[in-house]
Order: structure tokens, then C-alpha cells, then sequence
């Protein structure tokens, strides 16, 4: 391997050179050698040194430039590593497409007292289950390489909570199914809008709402409140369920963290869905927040709002790049 | 009266493409199957399908590019395009649309019996004779 950075033995010899070189060059043009007001061996020191000095200055500079390779490198690394896994779960996609069309006939046609019909109707919710996971990893993998593509319109208000609810009245039933009540509240809204890409949003709320159910335990609640304060629209959802340990709410946003008491309660989880939340929140110019306790942890989204008349959106929401395969 | 309508399906995969016109023939459609976008085209001109089931990602040609060549050349006036692809970016739904797709279905997201009763309705529409309504991209279930 090529050697970029000098030893220190090398440096003082490298040193040692450039010094007497100096110094010999000093007393070819001027027939002397320099004076510093000491002795010429005093002199010829001095210069030795300077020459050390200056070639462990350049050598630290070499250094810090290696490291920036190094980082950058370790950046390309990674994106290939993303761009490989999501080609191939691009592949992998394909075919079970084809086998949740083909379990989900099956379930359809198969008559319910057949011996088989339980299996196969677990048959057909794994595969689905199987792809929403792969889809998920898509998602991840084209947002850590850029490839998230955004497609912002203006929504007013309203027209946000209709389709925040919506989204929210589809899951419901999985609520409710675990013996979970769901509070709503919509406080009062104007006639502000904000630019959002609808699909993105779609997923911050089924997100939240989703993790809500997982870690709250029968008989809990989910509470959702959307409201407008200053220029901003709010989306809480809190909940009744395990929390956030303290000293693991800095890492939540992690891709793959998972706390140490989710795992307990779910050991299939990915540890992607909140990373890739905040990365569709922070693309909005919004934020996404949580405050937990033991008892039940609240989450925010805060999208900004403009005046109706206002339609220029942040260089950031506007970013649109390419598709990903 | 026999119903004439065909529909071609634009698909590479063969697993896919097996399932889709199994699904249509037991409906009562008319279906073939190509496997790329160049073989697409000249079964366009041979059979002249009433409506085209297009998947995005294929071999050569893209499905987008076949799209792109069907509007210039208005190779069959008409001619109902819906696109069955697992690419559901929105920009990529947008370009479809822009194209003259007048559909977008996410095939994880749609199941045979979904597809095929959006086909069935696609093909009503060209039955009245209506004008092309506006396209909308709203079929990209999440």
C-alpha cells in the first residue's frame, strides 16, 4: 500500500537535509553563513529545526487530507452498499409481488371448510407482510442515496387533516383490534397551506400511528390532536404505551436503533420506520419531536403553513432526484 | 356479442406475466403478453389492442420510452395505456401521466382482482366512445 504520511524519524531527517541544504545555498550566494546574533553551530541548529518543524507541518496537512479521503471513501462505500441492496431488493420485490397475487387467489378460491384454508390465508399475510418489509428497505435505501423523489402541492389546512384523518380512520380498526381507544381533536384551522408530498406525510402518520399500537398494551389509548399555531400545523399523537428510555431518546432517529424495551415487546421490528419519518419530515422543512415518559410518549410533526397568496416553497422541499430502479 | 376488446400486457417477468393474462382470460378478456417494449410496439401495429397493461422497468426500451413513441406517432388513435409497474415514485407517475397514461397502478399495492377491475373500467370507458377524462394519479394506494 502507498505510504502517505511521514514517520517522525523520517521527518527529521527530511529535516535535517532541508536545513543544511538551506544553509549550504545561504553560503553559495553570500560567501557566509546567516547570523542570528550566535554562534554558526547555533545557527545551523536553528535552521535543522526549522526544516523539522516545516516538514511535520506538512505531513499534519497530508494527514488531515488523508482524512478527508478516508471519510469520503467510506461515503462511496456506502452508497454502493445501498445502491447493491437496493437493486436487489428490487428483484427480490418481483417475485413476491407475484406470490401475494397468487396467495391472495388462493384465500379468495379456496372454500372455507377446506383443511388448508387457515394456512394459506397465513400464507398470503406473510408474503404481504414480507413485501411491506422490502418496501420499507427500498424507501431506506433510496433516501440514504438521494434517490427520494418528492412530489410537493399546496394543501391547505383542512385539506392536510382530511387527509391525516383518512389515513388515521384506515388503521383504526388495528386499534381497535387490540383493544385500544383513538382520541381525535382538530382545533380550529385557517385558510393557510403547506407545500407537502402527500404519499410522504401518508407514511409520517401511518408511522407513528402504527408504532402507537405496537407499544401500548390492550386496554391503552392513542390520542391525536392536529392544530395550527403561528405560521405551523401540529400533528400529535401520543399514547399510553411503554415509552422511550431516557438515556436511548438521542439514538431513536438512528436507521436500525431500536430501545431496548421495543425489542422486548416486538423482536421483528427493522428500526427504520422513525428514521425514515423524521428524513420525510426534515424534507419538508418541518420537524418531528417526541417527549416520553414511561407511562406514554407524545410525537410532533410541525409542517410549516404560508399565506394562500405565498406558493414559493424551500430550496430543500424542492428538491426533486432521480428515481431509483 | 363477443367482446373483441384485447389487451396486451407489456411484461418481462414471466411469473408476473403468466399470472396477468391467466387472470384476464378467466374474465373474459382478450390478452397477450409481450416481454419487451420493441416487441410491444410491432404487436401494437399486428393487433391493435384496445387497451396496453405497461410495466416501466424493461429489457431495452423502456416502458416510458414506448409511451413517449405512442404519443408522436399516434401509432393506434386512442389507444388506452395503463401503467403496472412497481416504480411508485411520484415524479415517475407524473412523467407516465404527462405521456398519456391514463392510469398508474403499483403492482405490490394491487391484486389480480383490483387489476382486472380497473382494466374492465378502462376498457368501458373507450366502449362510450367518451373523450380521454383527465388522467389522475390517485391509484398509488399507501
Amino acid at each position: 500500500m502507498k505510504k502517505n504520511v511521514i514517520t517522525i524519524a523520517e521527518g527529521v531527517l527530511a529535516g535535517g537535509i532541508m536545513g543544511i541544504i538551506f544553509l549550504w545555498v545561504f553560503y553559495a550566494f553570500f560567501g557566509k553563513f546567516p547570523s542570528l546574533y550566535f554562534y554558526e553551530e547555533t545557527t545551523l541548529f536553528l535552521f535543522i529545526l526549522l526544516g523539522i518543524s516545516l516538514s511535520f507541518m506538512l505531513s499534519y496537512k497530508k494527514r488531515s487530507e488523508l482524512d478527508e479521503e478516508v471519510i469520503a471513501k467510506h461515503k462511496d462505500d456506502n452508497k454502493s452498499k445501498d445502491d447493491m441492496i437496493s437493486m436487489t431488493l428490487h428483484h427480490i420485490r418481483t417475485p413476491l409481488t407475484g406470490m401475494m397475487w397468487s396467495t391472495k387467489e388462493l384465500t379468495v378460491e379456496t372454500p372455507a371448510d377446506h383443511p388448508q384454508k387457515n394456512r394459506i390465508e397465513k400464507l398470503h399475510d406473510e408474503t404481504v407482510r414480507v413485501l411491506g418489509t422490502v418496501e420499507k428497505l427500498l424507501k431506506t435505501a433510496r433516501e440514504n442515496t438521494g434517490r427520494s423523489s418528492y412530489c410537493f402541492e399546496l394543501y391547505s389546512s383542512e385539506k392536510l387533516e382530511r387527509l391525516i384523518s383518512e389515513s388515521i380512520s384506515k388503521m383504526k380498526p388495528a386499534a381497535y383490534a387490540k383493544d385500544i381507544s383513538v382520541e381525535t381533536e382538530t382545533s380550529p384551522l385557517s385558510l393557510k397551506s403547506a407545500k407537502i408530498d402527500s404519499d410522504k406525510i401518508i407514511t409520517v402518520v401511518q408511522t407513528l400511528f402504527e408504532n402507537a399500537i405496537h407499544y401500548t398494551k390492550s386496554g391503552g389509548g392513542i390520542k391525536i390532536h392536529m392544530e395550527e399555531k403561528g405560521d405551523n400545523f401540529f400533528f400529535h399523537i401520543s399514547d399510553t404505551g411503554i415509552g422511550i428510555p431516557s438515556d436511548e431518546q438521542s439514538r431513536i432517529f438512528t436507521q436500525f436503533y431500536r430501545s431496548t424495551n421495543a425489542k422486548r415487546v416486538r423482536s421483528d421490528g427493522l428500526g427504520i420506520g422513525l428514521y425514515l419519518a423524521k428524513s420525510f419530515v426534515d424534507a419538508h422543512g418541518g420537524t418531528l419531536s417526541f417527549v416520553s415518559t414511561p407511562h406514554g410518549t407524545t410525537f410532533t410533526v410541525r409542517i410549516s403553513l404560508v399565506e394562500p397568496s405565498q406558493v414559493g416553497i424551500s430550496p430543500k422541499a424542492q428538491e426533486t432526484k432521480a428515481a431509483s430502479i | 356479442m363477443e367482446n373483441v376488446q384485447k389487451v396486451l400486457i407489456v411484461e418481462d417477468d414471466n411469473f408476473l406475466g403468466d399470472l396477468l393474462i391467466d387472470h384476464l382470460k378467466r374474465e373474459g378478456i382478450k390478452a397477450s403478453v409481450a416481454k419487451d417494449a420493441e416487441t410491444a410496439l410491432k404487436m401494437i401495429h399486428q393487433e391493435v389492442p384496445s387497451l396496453v397493461l405497461l410495466d416501466l422497468l424493461l429489457p431495452g426500451m423502456s416502458g416510458l420510452e414506448l409511451l413517449e413513441v405512442l404519443q408522436n406517432e399516434d401509432i393506434v388513435p386512442g389507444l388506452c395505456v395503463v401503467i403496472l409497474s412497481n416504480l411508485s415514485q411520484s415524479e415517475k407517475i407524473e412523467q407516465a401521466i404527462n405521456l398519456g397514461a391514463k392510469d398508474f397502478l403499483v403492482k405490490s399495492s394491487f391484486d389480480l382482482n383490483e387489476i382486472t377491475e380497473k382494466v374492465k373500467e378502462n376498457l368501458g370507458v373507450q366502449d362510450r366512445s367518451a373523450p380521454l377524462p383527465p388522467a389522475n394519479a390517485d391509484n398509488n394506494k399507501t
